[in-house]
């Protein structure tokens, strides 16, 4: 082997050093965000922040590992792995540990605890990666691409019954892989008309938004009036769109728990309920909003202390980056993220195995998902959806998971010379 | 399009999602943190820190003898944070759930265990951060509920919050409540009392840096507070707890037994102006009277007969006539009226007499004759006496009598002198009545009634109070003492002698019959009456000076039937108990074997409780707090000033015997008092602190 010279030959220190400045920045903002007088240290094993300390360590050591692993491994092992974590997230349904009405944890003793959903992720990508990047397998193809719907729908399925809709969610990211490995825009565009339809179903009366349809679908009957293919597409669409607007009221009030058409409604300032479910989103802005530019400094936020924000050292780490760092401290960390993403897309397409390039991207669309889902939510752009936000919110199944899922791509990527 | 093209227009679409998305996030970042800033900013500094007033514990109230009648004591409302750290741990939470459940149920016996248990675990499934648990509840209840099971757990007591608030309580109940009013934040200006002192009793709030926690509670941020509140003064009032007492008893009685509307007592003591007792009951259903409204400050009405005093006086001043004088009774004919003795005529007899029986006829003619051709000069004398203005109570609501002069509008030249004469049209409430003869017991000095004789902070006097002297004389001594047998003349033989008179010591006064106008009707109506009796006692060196007045009683509704029993009483008992004025000896009985032990407890209580069981007390000391049965002979006599002996009683009356002395108390224990650490008798400061040993 030509790359046995070093573990580390040809890793892409750049991603490293981004990986590594994300788990500081969360280290120090979890030991903020839940401080405890009695346990200043930050590597007080018996405080949450001492754990992240031991976690991060633990990720470092993960992922020397997977650099001293064969790259080809990954791609062989990718069923594998797969089955392990479909088996786990059925395990976790019948033996798991119920905290905050999720069924989600499996206990392993001494305080710490296993969230299989995490690590779904990863298992997923690699085995999308591996079905797509098989001979004569071509996304456009119907059975390809149903194959491929099913390798992601699996473990949504799984996870919808914990019931854990923010991780479920996070694998219709994965919509980008496909459209990114040939399946037609089309598809996206009416994923984006479908949610659209959807949100302005809840707003507006849908006696106008039938007669708002009529008039487009009109106009473009109009306007495609020699193409008889487009014609029957429009009309198509148009009996699919009212059948969807007459069928939100249903979905919303009998599919959605009320938990979540709360929070919705809550987003869309259909209610205004500050003190009840629109709490944590308020109290996230005021730690935000209160931070200015500079923010307050280090151990200073006073939204953070005492437990204002709920969730504040996992779903709402941001907030404590907001108010002690104010809009520096945010924005460098976005940079950060943005600069991670464009990076580990470069990487992708500098593949030259498809099964990389496609786990690549399956990487890109989690991590950016993760990001823009969670910053959202905490700044009131996305309804509330509990998902971490990676490498920062506390938690070690969820930077393990991470950890992996980058580090595979890295040894990919260090490896790509040697794929012939 | 080539593969080429297309593969880079969808990496290229891919970067562009990103950077929109990126965007976005980006923008409301800086809506959020630049556009918005400022508001959230402020609703941080609003809802998170801030200045919280702190009240400071109101003074208490007491009466002239040292009893309590209005303190605060601390209550608590108690809340739960279903989510607090102690018991984050569903296993460490339902393990203990139903035992606390159990607990409260059986402490506060309003609710079974199992409801107890099943809305603290809605409570929990909730996630409820501020449940309430209970309201009112004692400082005692709250020592015994923080070692409750998960209340236990914990730095912050399991989730337990405790607010602290006052509750007024007036430990005498209605004795004097009128009297002493009320002050919350209900009502804009406070009453009685409570609401003249309030400046006084409610101290000064203190600041207190506040930070808000979880569920809307906000805890202090430091140990000490920014701006320490002040303790509300003490007010010490001039009432006296037994006298007030025999003041509402003995009008209650009289009230229900007459079926009267309502009426009023004040007991004032001659040479200070000192109110000692001040009751007033209004009916609220048939044969049940409350305190409801101050009629003895703000009851104006017609005096009636007991305005003759002020007429005689003029009359005796003026030389007009004398005590000798002849005048005719019965009926006195005026242009357009009739002016008629109630009792019919007793024919041609002095001035003195006319007086005694109180002849309307008589002084209305007197009056009427002396001054009919300058009528102002009588009138003048009344606004010399300052009849006309309010005696300026420190009390808020009393009423502006009502005197008329020649100028005004509804002056009648032929009919309103007549009429004044014998106490109609004008406006006086009973206080003011009372302080006219009050003036006239103390020898011409006319003095303003006082209810507070000095405000206290922390034992030490700040402000002393010292009745307003309105008039220096009021009239010459020659007609005052004539004035003053004319006033005992009623009683030893005028119209008060069959229901005032008492042979063991002697009384001075005036009955007073008025006819009220209904508030509807006016005169014309069915007759109501007022009847009154004002007076003081002892005649030859008056000692108190009181006045009944009973509103619209049923039946008999002379003055001196109606009100005159309930003068008499209040002053036999008064008479009896002062021992200035009642030098009889101290009760010393010493024959203990054969009755029932008791607590130590207040003297009066325990002597009437024997006496109903028509046992005789073996120990029985003037000026001791305790009868102490076990000794047979009590002990020491701890010294007015000192530490009091609460040494085998219960706690309660340990705590506000020792409130009372004003000393802080801690408890240890349970049971009854068997040492306290500083003994009895012990001069300390007040306000130190003492500890009671309960077994």
């Amino acid at each position: 082997m030509n790359n046995q010279r070093s573990f580390f030959f040809n890793v892409d220190w750049f991603t490293i050093f981004l990986y590594l400045i994300l788990c500081i920045i969360g280290w120090f903002n979890i030991h903020s965000a839940i401080f405890d007088e009695t346990h200043p240290s930050i590597v007080d094993l018996s405080t949450n922040y001492g754990k992240q300390f031991i976690y991060i360590i633990s990720a470092l050591v993960l992922a020397t590992v997977i650099l001293l692993m064969e790259s080809r491994f990954f791609s062989a092992l990718a069923p594998a792995v797969y089955g392990i974590v479909v088996l786990l997230l059925v395990l976790v349904l019948v033996i798991g540990r119920n905290v905050g009405g999720n069924q989600a944890w499996i206990s392993l003793g001494g305080g710490f605890r296993l969230q299989p959903s995490e690590f779904a992720k990863f298992a997923t990508c690699l085995l999308l990666a591996r079905y797509l990047s098989g001979t004569n397998i071509r996304v456009t193809d119907i059975k390809s691409f149903f194959v491929a719907a099913a390798i992601i729908l699996f473990p949504m399925v799984l996870i919808i019954l914990q019931p854990d809709a923010g991780s479920t969610l996070v694998f219709c990211s994965l919509i980008f892989v496909l459209y990114r490995e040939g399946v037609s825009p089309l598809f996206l565009i009416t994923a984006g008309l479908v949610i659209a339809l959807f949100i302005l179903t809840l707003l507006v009366s849908p006696t106008y938004l039938i007669g708002v349809l009529v008039i487009i679908a009109a106009f473009l009957i109009y306007f495609f009036k020699r193409n008889q293919t487009m014609i029957i597409t429009v009309a198509v669409g148009f009996v699919l769109s009212v059948v969807l607007i007459f069928s939100v009221n249903f979905l919303y009030h009998h599919v959605l728990k009320p938990h979540q058409t709360v929070r919705i409604d809550e987003w869309l300032g259909i209610t205004t309920d500050l003190r009840g479910i629109g709490y944590n989103v308020n109290q996230s802005k005021i730690a935000i909003g209160s931070g200015k530019l500079w923010g307050k400094g280090y151990l200073k936020g006073t939204q953070t202390k005492f437990s204002f924000v709920p969730e504040q050292s996992t779903d709402f780490i941001f907030c404590t980056v907001g108010e002690e760092w104010g809009f520096a401290g945010t924005l460098t960390v976005l940079l950060i993220y943005l600069t991670l993403l464009f990076r580990i897309i470069f990487i992708a397409e500098r593949q030259r195995s498809n099964f990389s390039r496609i786990y690549g991207y399956g990487v890109a669309s989690i991590i950016f998902f993760h990001v823009f889902i969670n910053v959202g939510m905490t700044i009131g752009l996305v309804p509330v959806i509990g998902i971490p936000l990676p490498l920062i919110s506390y938690g070690g199944s969820s930077l393990w998971s991470f950890t992996i899922l980058i580090f595979i791509l890295l040894k990919l990527d260090a490896n790509r010379m040697g794929i012939i | 399009m080539s593969i080429r093209t297309n593969i880079l227009l969808r990496v290229y679409l891919a970067f562009g999602l990103i950077v929109l998305f990126a965007v976005a996030v980006m923008v409301q970042l800086c809506r959020v943190q630049f556009v918005q800033g400022k508001k959230w900013a402020a609703m941080q500094d609003s809802l998170s820190i801030r200045y919280v007033n702190v009240e400071a514990a109101r003074g208490n109230i007491f009466a002239q003898d040292g009893s309590m009648l209005a303190t605060s004591v601390p209550e608590y409302e108690l809340h739960m944070d279903m989510v607090d750290g102690a018991i984050a741990d569903d296993k460490v939470f339902y393990e203990k759930v139903d035992s606390l459940a159990m607990k409260l149920s059986a402490f506060f016996g309003d609710k079974s265990a199992r409801d107890y248990s099943r809305y603290l675990r809605d409570g929990r499934r909730d996630s409820s951060r501020y449940l309430l648990i209970k309201r009112k509840v004692s400082f005692q209840d709250l020592k015994q509920i923080k070692k409750f099971p998960i209340f236990n757990l914990g730095k912050y007591g399991g989730g337990l919050i405790v607010l602290q608030k006052n509750k007024r309580i007036l430990p005498y109940r209605s004795l004097a409540a009128r009297t002493i009013g009320y002050k919350n934040e209900n009502v804009k200006n406070g009453v009685g009392l409570e609401g003249a002192y309030a400046s006084f009793i409610n101290g000064e709030s203190g600041k207190r840096l506040m930070q808000r926690i979880a569920g809307g509670v906000w805890k202090p941020v430091n140990e000490d507070f920014e701006i320490a509140p002040k303790e509300g003064a003490d007010i010490m009032s001039t009432l006296d707890v037994n006298f007030q007492d025999v003041a509402q008893s003995a009008l209650l009685k009289q009230l229900i037994k007459s079926d009267a509307d309502h009426g009023a007592v004040i007991l004032m003591e001659v040479q200070t102006g000192e109110v000692r007792a001040v009751a007033n009951f209004t009916k609220v259903a048939p044969g049940e009277y409350q305190e409801k409204f101050n009629y003895a400050i703000a009851g104006n009405q017609d005096p009636g007969s007991t305005f003759k005093l002020a007429s005689y006086m003029a009359l005796l001043e003026d030389k007009k006539v004398d005590t000798s004088t002849m005048v005719n009774t019965g009926f006195y004919k005026i242009p357009g009226h009739m002016i008629k003795d109630s009792h019919g005529s007793i024919g041609v007899v002095t001035v003195k007499k006319a007086f005694e029986l109180s002849s309307n006829a008589a002084v209305a003619f007197l009056v009427n004759n002396a001054y009919h051709e300058n009528q102002s000069q009588f009138t003048d004398h009344l606004y010399d006496w300052h009849l006309n203005e309010k005696l300026k109570l420190e009390i808020p609501g009393e009423a502006q009598p009502v005197i008329k002069n020649p100028e005004n509008k509804s002056w009648n030249k032929n009919m309103t002198l007549p009429q004044m004469a014998y106490g109609y049209e004008m406006q006086l409430t009973p206080l003011k009545m009372l302080s006219f003869y009050n003036a006239v017991a103390n020898n011409g000095k006319y003095i303003a009634p006082i209810f507070v004789k000095e405000i206290r902070r922390l034992g030490n006097p700040i402000e002393q109070f010292q009745a307003r002297v309105i008039k220096d004389k009021i009239c010459s001594d020659v007609t005052l003492g004539k004035i003053k047998k004319m006033l005992e003349g009623v009683v030893t033989e005028g119209s008060g002698k069959h229901f005032v008179y008492n042979p063991l010591y002697n009384i001075a006064g005036k009955t007073g019959t008025a006819q009220v106008a209904d508030a509807n009707k006016g005169y014309r109506g069915k007759r109501q009456y007022q009847a009154s009796f004002v007076g003081y006692f002892p005649a030859e060196k008056p000692k108190y000076s009181m006045i009944v007045v009973i509103n619209d009683p049923k039946g008999d509704y002379y003055g001196a039937s109606v009100s005159g029993p309930v003068f008499r009483e209040i002053a036999d008992r008064v008479y009896s108990s002062d021992m200035d004025l009642n030098q009889a000896s101290p009760i010393r009985v010493a024959n203990n074997t054969q009755v029932p032990q008791a607590k130590s407890g207040q003297q009066k209580a325990l002597q009437e409780v024997y006496t109903k069981l028509k046992l005789k007390p073996q120990t029985v000391k003037n000026n001791q707090a305790a009868i102490d049965t076990n000794e047979g002979i009590s002990a020491e006599t701890p010294a007015k000033k000192g530490v009091p002996s609460t040494v085998g009683m219960g706690l309660r009356d340990a705590l506000f015997i020792m409130g009372n002395a004003g000393y802080k108390t801690a408890v240890v224990g349970s049971g009854t008092v068997v040492r306290q650490s500083v003994g009895p008798g012990s001069i300390i400061p007040k306000g130190s602190k003492i500890v009671l040993e309960l077994e």
